[in-house]
């Protein structure tokens, strides 16, 4: 009896413990019918499963008997679940999985930007990326100058997009706003941009339908985000055909503060006697620039930046004088600069985000227009046109800016933006002639608040809903400007994006100085103040990005309203439109070593603007621009390769003058030829001595000498007319860089083996 | 038999059955790691990787409280991508999937140095998708993992192997070479003989590597 019982309760207790055996079996497609391969299967909380094969079939046994959840996750899928009960029987699932939407795939919104700091994913135009595109030499402006939306301006300075002029493309570094970005205006020669590549992280061009965060720039707007702290302390030096420069960067032991500084001297003139130019640079271009930067972790995620930089520059150019045979027209002209932007950023908490940030900058143009003869002595002459042709301008820009961005995180990626900026701007000028002089000067209080949503009504599908108020104390006017997005994710791939947006901007200075009495020659009474431009943004993109690839096609219709007009009078009377479509290829995977991107640009734009007459098609501005950009490394060589080509077709010229009515009337005008160019780079990496990382450049831009004419400029009364051409037919440059980095490597192998 | 006896063979039977599944739940945990590592130790195929990493992820995932299988479905993961270097998509993707497991494991057990050594594995599986822009990017970060892993673990061979290792595949321009690999090896298959791992389901992957590499700086 008693033995009896023991048996019984060990076999009850073997029953409990369960002995059936289930097999779970079934197959893994995608929504296409195509097997999915390593899928993992699981019975959640329990080692049971299997991975399916290469046909999509799997099998597996499971001694479990509850109610379980199978659980099938595979890369690039959204997981599945379903429950089932194994009761010692077989379970067949026939499963198809839907294309996941993790983090870095969700959608984001991409209308008119090229965004370029997804660390994993590569950046679209990084800093190496611009110094290693020929034809840019190194500059950032040229470089963006190879992408959609943007015009191949060689007379002017700036970013021209879409329609817009340079000084329509607005420049930010770490949120605030970069006046005079470029170096200071010289007749029919673009400048440079002042900022060098490796200064920044994160390079976002936008071509317009941009968040309302940034405002002041109608048409473009190029957003720069300042390099957090280097990787270890660093020396460099550099060597070219048209300067050198030095610098040294310490990054202190505990790894949380930097201090750096740089000092370069450019002077072209030695490069000016070698190759000959076609236009008389007397002086220059001579630049002297330093520069200082201190960057402290002022915590885990806190982060306080500063940097200034200051420059000298001097350039003198000789000209013949287009109204007369035997004149010369000089033109001389001294700048001093300095730009400083303190910044801070921290997370408050998790959900928080605070970024302040305070500049103050200076720029200071000394201008000299004299006409002498061809023995050199200046020449006054009383009757017109010459009596205008010996004049002084001094011209003197202060702002100092302070901003706050507070940003707070919700829950499923949505977000939340808010803060404003404070702007206050001091703008004097200096104007002498043998007639006449003037010496002005006002003040600038310029506010503005701005907020921005991020939702996502689902992971594909967001929304960005923001608007910016402004006001600007000179105008006396304030003004409203709303932003929304929207981009949708294509299930397989690709997304489409729509963007709306209007964007004002103020009146350059120069011409808010002659509406002040007496200096329009239209008699505005001071104070009288044209008002903000305006244009309305409507974009529509479609983009998709695969590993190393990715395509953009996008199409705008641009409206502009209370364009700046000159003529007859000063008013904000114009108007205008662009519209067009632009592609964007780039693949930096197909071939080994081989980076690529193609661009092309359909732009049909006229506006009513300055002295136009009527709407005309405006000289900035052409159809049809490409630019084909290859970069070819080849390691065995330990060098790379490069050839841009740009191609645009002609752009009108026009000669406007005033007609006998005192209204402006086109006497003449016609198209440039096509323009062409081929930039070539060659740059090899070598050792010269232990420790160093040296880079050789060579490059040469338009290497097959393709004429190029940018437009005309015309006499007085409108007789003759010489075309605008660069100052030479190519462009060389050789120049030796090198960086002694405090290579640790070494410490390293000396702390730990010996 | 007298009824104490029957009395405590009943206690004692039951005591078992019921201490049992505790019992048996670690004992299959060794089994299942000791098993499916004995398979790591000889798969060399992007597809037995594959079903070894989903193995070990549903082991990771039943226990909860373990770092090991999470170590071991990262490292499966990462090292497909190494596998299929000409699939740049692929690569991405089991570099992705890796830094998800290997940041759980992270997070069970802090200031490991067997989990820096797969960080910076992934790091350099990045850098392989092209070294060309990623090198920048990710090379400095990935030297740090090793050198806290030394910090952290200075008898652990493995850190000094992939740091070997990655010198071995930089370009002595930046920094890298066979000469500056050399003393690392060494150093890492010096550390092999003596180190002990903590249990036999720990890691001690690497000598072999370490052996191949050091003879080919002497090519």
């Amino acid at each position: 009896m008693r033995t009896f019982l023991i048996t019984t309760l060990l076999i009850s207790v073997c029953l409990l413990q369960g002995t059936a055996q289930s097999i779970v079996k079934g197959t893994v497609q995608d929504k296409k019918d195509r097997p999915v391969t390593g899928a993992n299967i699981s019975l959640e909380n329990s080692y049971d499963g299997t991975t399916s094969g290469a046909d999509g079939t799997f099998s597996f046994t499971t001694m479990e008997t509850d109610s379980m959840t199978v659980l099938i996750t595979a890369t690039g899928f959204a997981p599945w679940r379903q429950t089932i009960l194994p009761q010692g029987d077989s379970i067949r699932l026939a499963i198809i999985l839907e294309k996941a939407t993790n983090k870095l795939e969700t959608v984001i919104i991409t209308a008119g930007s090229f965004v370029a700091s997804d660390e994993k994913r590569g950046a679209e135009l990084s800093a190496l990326d611009i110094v290693s595109t020929a034809g840019a030499d190194g500059d950032i402006t040229g470089a963006f100058r190879t992408l959609p939306g943007t015009q191949q301006v060689g007379e002017s300075s700036g970013l021209f997009v879409r329609g817009g002029t340079g000084k329509e493309t607005q420049q930010f570094i770490d949120g605030m706003i970069v006046s005079n970005p470029y170096y200071s205006d010289v007749p029919n020669l673009a400048q440079r941009n002042r900022f060098n590549p490796f200064l920044f992280k994160g390079t976002v061009f936008s071509s317009g339908g941009y968040s309302a965060l940034y405002g002041q720039g109608l048409s473009g707007a190029l957003i720069l985000e300042s390099v957090d702290l280097p990787l270890e302390s660093s020396a460099f030096f550099g060597l070219s055909s048209v300067g050198a420069d030095a610098g040294y960067e310490h990054l202190f032991n505990s790894g949380k503060a930097s201090v750096g500084g740089t000092y370069s001297y450019v002077n072209l003139q030695p490069y000016y006697d070698l190759v000959p130019q076609n236009r008389n640079f007397e002086t220059g271009p001579e630049l002297h620039n330093g520069d200082l930067n201190f960057r402290l972790k002022t915590s885990e995620t806190g982060m306080l930046k500063f940097y200034t930089n200051l420059s000298t520059s001097r350039i003198g150019l000789s000209d013949p004088d287009i109204d007369s045979a035997t004149l010369m027209q000089d033109f001389h002209l001294d700048n001093r600069y300095l730009y400083s932007n303190l910044n801070y950023r921290e997370y408050l908490g998790d959900d928080w985000k605070l970024t302040a940030g305070l500049g103050y900058s200076i720029n200071d143009n000394d201008i000299t227009h004299t006409l002498h003869n061809k023995e050199g002595r200046p020449v006054t002459v009383s009757r017109p046109p010459f009596n205008n042709k010996n004049f002084n301008v001094g011209n003197r820009s202060n702002l100092a800016q302070g901003r706050v961005v507070l940003e707070r995180f919700l829950s499923g990626q949505h977000a939340f933006r808010f803060g404003g900026e404070y702007l206050y701007g001091y703008e004097k000028s200096r104007f002498s002639d043998s007639e006449d002089a003037f010496d002005d000067n006002f003040n600038e209080h310029f506010k503005a608040l701005f907020a921005e949503a991020d939702i996502y009504l689902s992971t594909r599908l967001a929304a960005r809903v923001g608007a910016r108020f402004e006001h600007s104390s000179l105008l006396g006017e304030a003004n409203i400007a709303p932003r929304a997005s929207l981009a949708y994710q294509f299930p397989d791939k690709g997304q489409v994006s729509m963007a709306y947006g209007i964007y004002y901007q103020k009146p350059e200075p120069e011409y808010l100085f002659r509406t002040r009495a007496g200096h329009d020659g239209t008699g505005a009474s001071a104070g009288n103040f044209p008002g903000y431009a305006r244009a309305s943004h409507y974009i529509l993109n479609y983009q998709e990005i695969s590993g190393l690839r990715i395509l953009r096609i996008e199409a705008f219709y641009k409206e502009y309203n209370q364009l700046l007009k000159t003529m007859p009078a000063l008013s904000s009377s114009g108007e205008g439109f662009a519209k067009g479509i632009e592609l964007f290829w780039r693949d930096r995977g197909a071939i080994p070593n081989l980076d690529y991107w193609l661009s092309y640009s359909y732009l049909d734009t006229e506006r009513e603007y300055l002295n136009f007459p009527r709407t005309i098609q405006p000289d900035f501005a052409t159809p049809h621009t490409a630019s084909l950009v290859i970069k070819k490394t080849i390691p065995a060589w330990q060098s790379t390769l490069g050839a841009t080509y740009s191609f645009a077709t002609g752009r009108p010229y026009y000669d406007i003058r005033e007609n006998a009515d005192g209204q402006p009337a086109i006497y003449d005008q016609g198209e440039t030829i096509n323009y062409n160019s081929l930039g070539l780079s060659f740059s090899h990496l070598t050792s010269l001595f232990k420790n160093d990382f040296s880079v050789i450049v060579l490059g040469i831009n338009n290497i097959l000498g393709a004429d190029q004419v940018f437009g005309y400029n015309y006499s007085y009364d409108g007789s003759r007319k010489t075309a605008i051409t660069p100052p030479a037919e190519r462009f060389f440059f050789l120049g030796l860089f090198m960086s002694f980095g405090v290579d640790r490597t070494d410490d390293f192998i000396d702390s730990t083996i010996n | 038999m007298n009824r104490s006896f029957l009395t405590t063979a009943l206690i004692a039977t039951l005591l078992v059955t019921v201490i049992q599944p505790a019992r048996s739940q670690d004992d299959r945990y060794q089994q299942a790691m000791k098993k499916n590592l004995a398979t790591l130790d000889t798969t060399q195929s992007v597809a037995g990787l594959q079903t070894l990493g989903n193995t070990f992820t549903r082991i990771a995932n039943a226990e909860k409280d373990k770092w090991l299988p999470y170590y071991y479905a990262a490292y499966s993961q990462v090292m497909q991508a190494f596998m299929d270097q000409k699939d740049k998509d692929f690569m991405q993707e089991k570099a992705d999937e890796a830094e998800k497991l290997i940041t759980k494991a992270d997070e069970l057990s802090p200031d490991n140095a067997e989990i820096r050594c797969i960080q910076s594995l992934i790091l350099s599986a990045r850098i392989s998708v092209n070294p060309a822009i990623y090198g920048v990017v990710y090379g400095p970060k990935s030297g740090e993992l090793l050198q806290e892993a030394i910090k952290l673990d200075s008898d652990n061979p493995r850190p000094h192997l992939l740091m070997g290792q990655s010198l071995f595949y930089t370009p002595p321009m930046f920094g890298g070479g066979k000469e500056k690999a050399k003393p690392f090896l060494e150093n890492a298959l010096k550390k092999f003989d003596t180190f002990q791992p903590e249990s036999s389901i720990h890691p001690h992957w690497g000598k072999e590597l370490a052996g191949q590499l050091l003879k080919q700086t002497n090519d």
